[in-house]
């Protein structure tokens, strides 16, 4: 049986059996907060803007390629954290994209979805790898990520594979001037043979607490 | 009338009632005309980053402009002077000067739109959180401010307190403004449809379907019309129709179709509807109501 102790009820438990020992002119509340200020290791994942095109109430469903649907397939997974670097279970992750073609479906809710990630922070969804979007520069997917005791995050996941990077994202990724951080721009595996293949991109989500 | 610039001009700020219009330009400088000459009266460096959004107040002697760096200056378009320079952490996603031109409201980022008084370079007040705003509107009388964000248009006076909320959006609003009289709000946006908002209730009074996916509203100065200018979803690049109905008959409306290249376009104080036409590396002022 695994324990589900916090970090900051480890070191209370620390505290109290005396292994951890707290100078008298600092109150243990001090300490632990203290302690779990440096202990932040992740960065918040960096804001990207909503865009014109956000919809409510999308479906909840994880594959969003219908079958026969043109485009390159790709599975997008990641989990979402908090800055401490704990998984932030059961946020809702809103996605929404164009189509292989850079069509946005605003009269229905294609390429559009609501996931809930699991107790881990799992989340993943099937897609295409979307079109160029006229007027936008890169290839993007939408996100707006809300969970209880956190801010809501906007953002976009970009693809190092676009052809607007020429191969070199780290130096080019300001092409698009909504691309304020590199880190939005995801690696991308191709896995298959040339007739069938498949893309998977990872994007972790990192929420900052309220 | 021609506006004769030495570099493109991707946007056109038209004052309601100034003598002064101000150009974004390609090669990253403001150009400052003066109406109804059309000369050019100065060119302003704006600096190396890209201009993420402008906007001028109705006489035409203010104009804010911020770049994607976050850079945010309002400028005396009648000296060329900065009088307010501030940098935040986002790009700014939504501005709009109140119709005295004292006050400027901002928002950047999931952060608190923010209400400035230009003169003194303080913030006089924050609207409650969101996660997103992309439109801002004073009222006439500059009592009542509203916002759109990614699901409501809200309504607050200049307080801060929130006199009312409309949640009855699928997509996000995206254009705002008030009614003459201060009694409603029209807002739209990709849902294709203006909502005519109560503003005491926040109830929506009346719905109106649109071509297109609305990207900018505003009721001419004397409240009896309405403009809608709506943007082509499928490809910003392409022209799509600005529709005009009154208020009085809403059910009566009639459209003009845009060239390719409009980079601007408004209300008169005398309730003509002028639109800014980009042509052969000048600007062509044409009056289309």
């Amino acid at each position: 049986m695994t324990s589900a102790l916090t970090r900051r009820e480890l070191l209370a438990k620390c505290a109290a059996l005396g292994t951890l020992t707290v100078g008298a002119s600092l109150l243990l509340p001090t300490v632990l907060a203290a302690w779990e200020e440096q202990e932040k290791s992740l960065k918040p994942t960096p804001w990207n803007e909503l865009g014109p095109f956000y919809k409510r109430k999308a479906p909840q469903i994880k594959n969003l390629r219908a079958p026969g649907d043109p485009g390159l397939p790709v599975s997008v997974s990641g989990r979402v954290f908090d800055v401490r670097g704990d998984a932030v279970p059961n946020a809702k992750v809103e996605i929404w994209q164009t189509n292989h073609a850079g069509r946005y479906d605003i009269n229905g809710y294609r390429y559009r979805s609501t996931l809930n990630a699991d107790k881990s922070g799992k989340y993943a969804f099937d897609s295409v790898v979307p079109g160029h979007y006229p007027g936008r520069v890169c290839q993007h997917i939408h996100y707006l990520v809300t969970a209880d005791g956190h801010k809501p995050l906007t953002t976009q996941l970009y693809f190092a594979t676009d052809p607007v990077f020429d191969g070199d994202p780290d130096k080019n990724f300001t092409r698009d001037p909504l691309i304020l951080s590199r880190e939005l721009v995801r690696p991308v595996t191709i896995t298959g043979d040339p007739k069938a293949m498949l893309a998977a991109v990872t994007f972790e989500i990192v929420l900052e607490r309220l | 009338m021609t506006l004769t610039s030495p570099a493109p001009c991707g946007t056109l700020l038209l004052p309601v009632a100034g003598k002064n219009a101000t150009a974004l330009c390609r090669d990253h400088k403001l150009r400052v005309f003066a109406l109804p000459e059309g000369k050019l009266l100065r060119t302003i460096d704006g600096g190396s980053a890209r201009l993420a959004l402008s906007t001028i107040s109705d006489d035409g002697r203010f104009v804010m402009v911020s770049d994607y760096a976050g850079d945010v200056s309002v400028l005396d378009t009648s000296t060329g002077e900065a009088s307010f320079k501030q940098h935040i952490n986002h790009y700014l996603t939504a501005a709009a000067f109140s119709h005295g031109g004292r006050l400027l409201a901002v928002a950047s980022g999931a952060e608190r739109v923010r209400i400035i008084d230009i003169a003194s370079k303080s913030v006089v007040q924050e609207l409650e959180p969101t996660t997103f705003t992309g439109a801002i509107a004073f009222s006439r009388d500059d009592q009542m401010i509203a916002t759109a964000d990614e699901k409501s248009v809200r309504i607050y006076d200049v307080e801060g307190r929130r006199l009312s909320r409309n949640d009855d959006f699928l997509m996000s609003p995206l254009a705002l403004d008030f009614s003459a009289d201060g009694k409603q709000v029209i807002a739209g946006g990709a849902d294709k449809a203006v909502l005519f908002i109560d503003v005491a209730t926040g109830k929506t009074l009346r719905r109106t379907t649109m071509p297109d996916a609305v990207m900018w509203t505003g009721f001419s100065p004397d409240g009896k019309n309405v403009a809608v200018a709506t943007m082509h979803a499928d490809n910003l690049q392409l022209p799509s129709p600005v529709v005009f109905s009154g208020i009085a008959s809403p059910h009566t409306k009639t459209q003009w179709m845009p060239p390719k290249d409009v980079v601007g376009g408004g209300w008169t104080r005398d309730g003509h509807f002028i639109a800014a036409i980009a042509a052969n590396g000048a600007v062509q002022l044409q009056p289309v109501r």
